[in-house]
């Protein structure tokens, strides 16, 4: 007769078995008195360790636990509901002004682009025209002279103003330097691994 | 009023209310101080170390689902905290509790020699399961103390099922041997 392995009588005890393989294990062990008494060793293992009794730490742990949270500052501050409104309610200005401030930085940079692209197409036609033929030179002359007065409309638009282009960047300035300080300020702290004993 | 529930307290707690997490701490010392004193096996070392499992969970409790029992969960992070201990220390050899340690509690009352014999035989479990490489005591752990699946222990130690099973099957045979020379 085969014998049930070891692993076998494991998965049985910790109910690990399919319903069919438990079946077929009972069926053995009823006939198989080996089986049955190593099986029965196993059992007695699992009572020795069922009634290892449990036992009380010496000390309260909470007030050390409690002492080592309240440590942790920002934590402590993010606990504190007033204080998280405060912080709520800054991002949330800081999110408005930054949007506000947007649309001006944004222009500016349009503007910077479009006047750079006017620059460089300027010189790359002044270019094209150098070697054509005298006939030509006049015509060169006064296209050239037609491209610097639009580029001189274009490095002069009649927006954004000097003032306003200063407060918008100083609006997204403040409200990046409010959000990221903000958010060093509330970041999640590592955990210590220094232990504190009451 | 009522006390508050588990999951009032964590729900609290996780909002950053460190008092609500100190009543948990109250409710569950015991328990994960137990997990601790098996796996450790001194007393001093196991208090610290479910007190650092405390300060683990909290810091871990977005990632509790309140709606289960919070002292599974806690006594897990526990087991696993345990575990990363004894591997750290492995090099260094496991002492097995002196008389003087011994808790008061586990000697007992009444008969003063069943009494004894009762803390001897609880000495003698303890220190077998002492014996155990830490991997092969923390799932013993797991399934004796914490009644897990094969499945539940293979996800919390994050190893493969056919590992959980060889474990625990080289971990009993051990314990057993262990045992036998105890008497």
């Amino acid at each position: 007769m085969m014998h049930l392995d070891e692993v076998t009588l494991n998965e049985y005890l910790d109910s690990a078995l399919a319903p069919e393989q438990r079946s077929a294990v009972e069926s053995h062990l009823v006939q198989c008195p080996d089986c049955t008494t190593r099986l029965n060793g196993l059992r007695a293992l699992f009572a020795e360790l069922e009634t290892l009794p449990e036992t009380a730490p010496r000390r309260d742990l909470s007030p050390a636990v409690i002492t080592a949270l309240r440590r942790r500052l920002p934590e402590s501050l993010v606990a504190a509901p007033a204080l998280r409104a405060v912080f709520a309610a800054q991002a949330l200005i800081a999110l408005v002004l930054l949007g506000l401030a947007l649309p001006t930085i944004m222009r500016a940079t349009q503007w910077a682009v479009v006047t750079q692209l006017a620059g460089q197409t300027v010189a790359d036609i002044a270019g094209a025209f150098t070697g054509v033929t005298s006939e030509l030179q006049a015509l060169q002359i006064s296209l050239q002279h037609f491209m610097a007065a639009s580029l001189e409309f274009v490095r002069q638009p009649p927006l954004p103003s000097l003032p306003m282009l200063n407060v918008g960047l100083c609006l997204a300035a403040v409200s990046l330097l409010w959000l990221v300080g903000n958010g060093l300020l509330l970041r999640r702290q590592p955990s210590s691994p220094a232990r504190s004993r009451s | 009023m009522p006390d508050p529930s588990d999951r009032d307290l964590a729900l609290r707690a996780r909002r950053g209310d460190a008092e609500a997490f100190g009543e948990l701490v109250r409710r569950y010392q015991t328990s994960v101080f137990n997990v601790c004193y098996r796996l450790l096996g001194e007393r001093r070392e196991a208090e610290d170390v479910a007190q650092e499992a405390f300060i683990r969970a909290y810091e871990r409790l977005d990632t509790f689902d309140a709606d289960l029992p919070f002292g599974p969960w806690m006594r897990r992070v526990a087991a696993n905290l345990c575990l990363n201990w004894m591997e750290r220390a492995r090099s260094a050899p496991v002492s097995v509790p002196l008389d003087d340690e011994r808790d008061p509690e586990e000697v007992g009352e009444g008969n003063p020699v069943s009494a004894r014999e009762h803390a001897e035989h609880a000495e003698a479990v303890r220190a077998a399961l002492l014996s155990l490489p830490p991997r092969y005591r923390t799932v013993i752990e797991l399934r004796h103390f914490h009644e897990m699946s094969y499945d539940q222990i293979a996800a919390a130690l994050r190893i493969p099922l056919s590992d959980v099973k060889s474990y625990l099957f080289r971990a009993r045979k051990l314990l057993a041997e262990e045992l036998k020379r105890y008497g």
